[in-house]
Order: structure tokens, then C-alpha cells, then sequence
């Protein structure tokens, strides 16, 4: 006979226990120090390191979802755009823009797995009008390490939400690149001179 | 009996998952909110038990629970690949964790029990001995069986965690009905003899929320669960 309780936990009253199994008490786990805030701003470790994303989520050879896909496009597009910071902090510019160009390549690719997320498909589509409003010219130093960190970031929290993807968006905004389609930046223009 | 059990020859009995996080102080004001969320997305949906702390509900799809530091989703009829189950988890919890604004967690945890059913117990008891998960000599200890016919295994590091417990139990189903309802047969019973399965799988880092989602993340998990549960096995 066994003791293991296999119904949905009763919601007694009873103190918070350290250590629990998920849905039942049963013997203890141990409970991590948590050194996150928990409300308001932005989520970051203090104390204790927040999981690493691919211990989150293991790669398997069995399956790809969505987020797998996109954290493997990410990690080849931070390994371009490091490879570009390198070349241009030794001021070799042509090969920086040779792996900004391999980076912008590869922006369609990582819009596919998009279904993951609103978020996530706001800075990806960001990043690609970003590209095309460049016409060419090269990212600066400044620019190519905002990109680089925005990916960075959108890899450790691929599931960021829509309102924090704003704000990381406008650090992109901020660095001097132009996100938005031309179509849209002219129809605020005219909305700009109507109001004055 | 050789050892060629997989976690695939198993039912999936029973799963719960859970988030565990600091207190979220706005379980005072927004329960209700969650509340009227959740009846629009679940069927059948009645609270069971309100309180400031604790809220359980009941709907056709499962169970849910909403407390000031956790909240779990449970379904005692889960698909295998809990593709269905982690679709209304990921309903309840963006939900949850919508409302009660909370930007990280503690733990998460996903917890499945399964079961194979054997005629008898002492058939599971064998199945149990063919795994050689337990390296005793096979003789009376504490007066009681020369055998274990349990085992609980944890390992854990400092990022992810998972218990497993494997068990040869029996257990009796008893119905008595009223006669009005059954006048020609008025009992049920039934003896289920079979291995128990329980496998806890959890972070021991805590996790940003915009790390975490419930569907891609229970649905991935159950893949390393049993695919960890079948390489313990032998497979």
C-alpha cells in the first residue's frame, strides 16, 4: 500500500513550509535564496543568479519548439554581433559590417519562432526596420553594442513581456537607429505638421 | 523478468504544476479579477474555498490553486504529453501572474505521477526487482520484508532539481451503492496492483518571469522527465 496522496491538495490553513515537493508535502526540497525583486521595475538577480536560460530549457534532439529555435538563432546573432564589436573596436570596418551583414541575414530567421511572443517579436521586427532605415551604412561602436546587449537580454528572457520590450526598443531607438517602417515615421511627420 | 520498462508503457495518472514566489501582496485586491478571468476560460469553473491567503477552484479542465506565495495548476486526467495540460496551465498562470504583478519565481515545479498496472502485486513487486534500482542483499531488515518494494531518488544541483519515487503498490476500489440505484448489484470492487511513478521536476535558481512560460516550459519538461526516468530504467 502506498501513502503517496494523489488528490488535489486541501487548502487548509497551515504555516509556509520551507521545504515542499511541487503540489504536495512530502519530503522537503530545498528552497533557494531569492534575490529577485518581485515588483515593479525590471527583474534582475541581486543575491542569488537567476537559472541560466538553456538549463531552463535543455536542448534536445528529440524536439525543437519555438523557444529552442530562437535561442539558438540568438546565440549565432550575439556571436556575429561580438565577432563585429571586436573587428570594430580594432577599427577594421569592413569586417565589422561583414558580421553586421551576416547578423541582418539572419533577422528573418529569427522572426519565424515570433509565436513565443509578442515581446520577443517586437524587437526582432524592431531590429529589422532598424536594418533597412540604415540603407547600408554601418552601425557605430555605441549602436553595435546596444544591439548586441538588446539580443543578449531577449536570449536570457526570451518570453519578456510586451511592455518591457518597449523599453529595450527605445534603447535601440535611443543609440540612434530609426525602428520604425519609413511609411509610418512619414505618416507621423504629417500628423506633426497637422497638430502645429 | 527482464528490465525493458519504459515511461512511455506507463499512464500518465496525474499532474501539477506550481510557481512558487515571494509574497504577492495583491492577492488581496485581485482574486476576484483572477476569478472572473478564469471563468472565461475554463468551463464549469466554481470556487471551492475562498479565503484572504488561499483560493482553490474546480473546473471540467482541472484544478487550480491561488495562495500569497504559489499557485498550481492540477488535472488528474492529463494527456501523456501534456500538450492539453500545459495549454490551460499557461492560461491559468499568465493570468496569475498578470494580475499579481510578480516578475520572478523561487521554484517552479512540475510534478507527474504515472502508473502501469500489473495483475498482482507481486508482479509489480518483480518489475520493481528487475529495475535493480536498489543494491541490497535481499534478506529481512527491520523485521518487516527481505525486499524494498520502494525507492525515492533525488538529485540536484544548484539550478535544476528532480525527485523520482518508484513504488509496487495495491490499493482496493470500494463502491457501495444505495439500493435504489443498483438493486441487483449494489457493490463495486475493484484491486489495482501496479508500479506508482512519481517524478518531481523543479528549478532550484530562481527564474525571471520573462524566462519562463508555462506551455513551452511544461511541455519541454515532460520530454526530460521521461526521457531521465527511461535512461534510470535501463533504456
Amino acid at each position: 500500500m502506498t501513502d503517496t496522496i494523489i488528490a488535489f491538495p486541501k487548502p487548509t490553513a497551515r504555516p509556509s513550509l520551507p521545504v515542499r515537493e511541487t503540489g504536495v508535502a512530502l519530503r522537503g526540497t530545498t528552497q533557494p535564496v531569492v534575490g529577485l525583486p518581485m515588483g515593479g521595475g525590471s527583474a534582475r538577480a541581486t543575491v542569488q543568479s537567476a537559472i541560466p536560460i538553456d538549463a531552463l530549457y535543455p536542448a534536445t534532439k528529440e524536439s525543437a519548439p519555438d523557444v529552442l529555435i530562437a535561442l539558438g538563432l540568438l546565440a549565432d546573432a550575439i556571436a556575429l554581433l561580438e565577432e563585429a564589436r571586436t573587428a570594430s573596436k580594432a577599427r577594421d570596418m569592413v569586417m565589422a559590417d561583414r558580421y553586421v551583414q551576416r547578423f541582418q541575414a539572419a533577422l528573418p530567421g529569427l522572426f519565424t519562432p515570433r509565436g513565443i511572443g509578442d515581446g520577443y517579436g517586437v524587437i526582432i521586427n524592431s531590429l529589422h526596420f532598424a536594418f533597412i532605415n540604415q540603407r547600408g551604412k554601418p552601425l557605430s561602436f555605441d549602436q553595435l553594442t546596444t544591439v548586441w546587449r538588446v539580443l543578449r537580454e531577449l536570449r536570457n528572457g526570451p518570453f519578456v513581456q510586451f511592455e518591457q520590450a518597449l523599453d529595450y526598443v527605445g534603447e535601440l531607438e535611443t543609440s540612434g537607429l530609426q525602428i520604425d517602417p519609413e511609411a509610418i515615421s512619414e505618416l507621423l511627420d504629417d500628423t506633426d505638421d497637422e497638430d502645429e | 523478468m527482464t528490465s525493458s520498462l519504459s515511461v512511455s508503457d506507463f499512464k500518465t495518472l496525474m499532474a501539477v504544476c506550481e510557481v512558487r514566489y515571494e509574497n504577492a501582496y495583491l492577492i488581496y485586491d485581485r482574486t476576484g479579477l483572477i476569478c472572473n478571468d478564469l471563468r472565461t476560460l475554463f468551463t464549469g469553473l466554481t470556487v471551492v474555498i475562498a479565503a484572504p491567503n488561499q483560493t482553490t477552484l474546480q473546473a471540467d479542465e482541472g484544478s487550480f490553486a491561488l495562495e500569497l506565495a504559489q499557485c498550481r495548476f492540477g488535472s488528474q486526467k492529463p494527456d501523456s504529453q501534456l500538450e492539453t495540460f500545459a495549454t490551460h496551465g499557461k492560461r491559468f498562470f499568465d493570468s496569475v501572474l498578470y494580475n499579481l504583478d510578480i516578475k520572478a519565481f523561487s521554484r517552479v515545479g512540475l510534478r507527474v505521477f504515472f502508473r502501469k498496472e500489473y495483475q498482482s502485486l507481486d508482479e509489480a513487486k518483480a518489475a520493481f526487482a528487475s529495475l535493480k534500482l536498489v543494491n541490497v542483499t535481499p534478506t529481512v531488515r527491520f523485521g518487516a520484508a527481505s525486499e524494498p518494494h520502494e525507492v525515492g531518488l533525488r538529485w540536484q544541483g544548484s539550478q535544476i532539481g528532480t525527485t523520482l519515487r518508484l513504488t509496487a503498490e495495491s490499493g482496493t476500489i470500494d463502491v457501495h451503492l444505495p439500493p435504489e440505484l443498483q438493486p441487483e448489484k449494489p457493490d463495486i470492487h475493484k484491486s489495482i496492483s501496479g508500479l506508482l511513478l512519481d517524478i518531481d521536476y523543479y528549478t532550484v535558481a530562481p527564474v525571471e518571469r520573462s524566462q519562463w512560460d508555462a506551455f513551452a516550459w511544461i511541455t519541454h519538461s515532460i520530454k526530460t522527465m521521461k526521457k531521465g526516468a527511461d535512461s534510470l530504467f535501463g533504456n
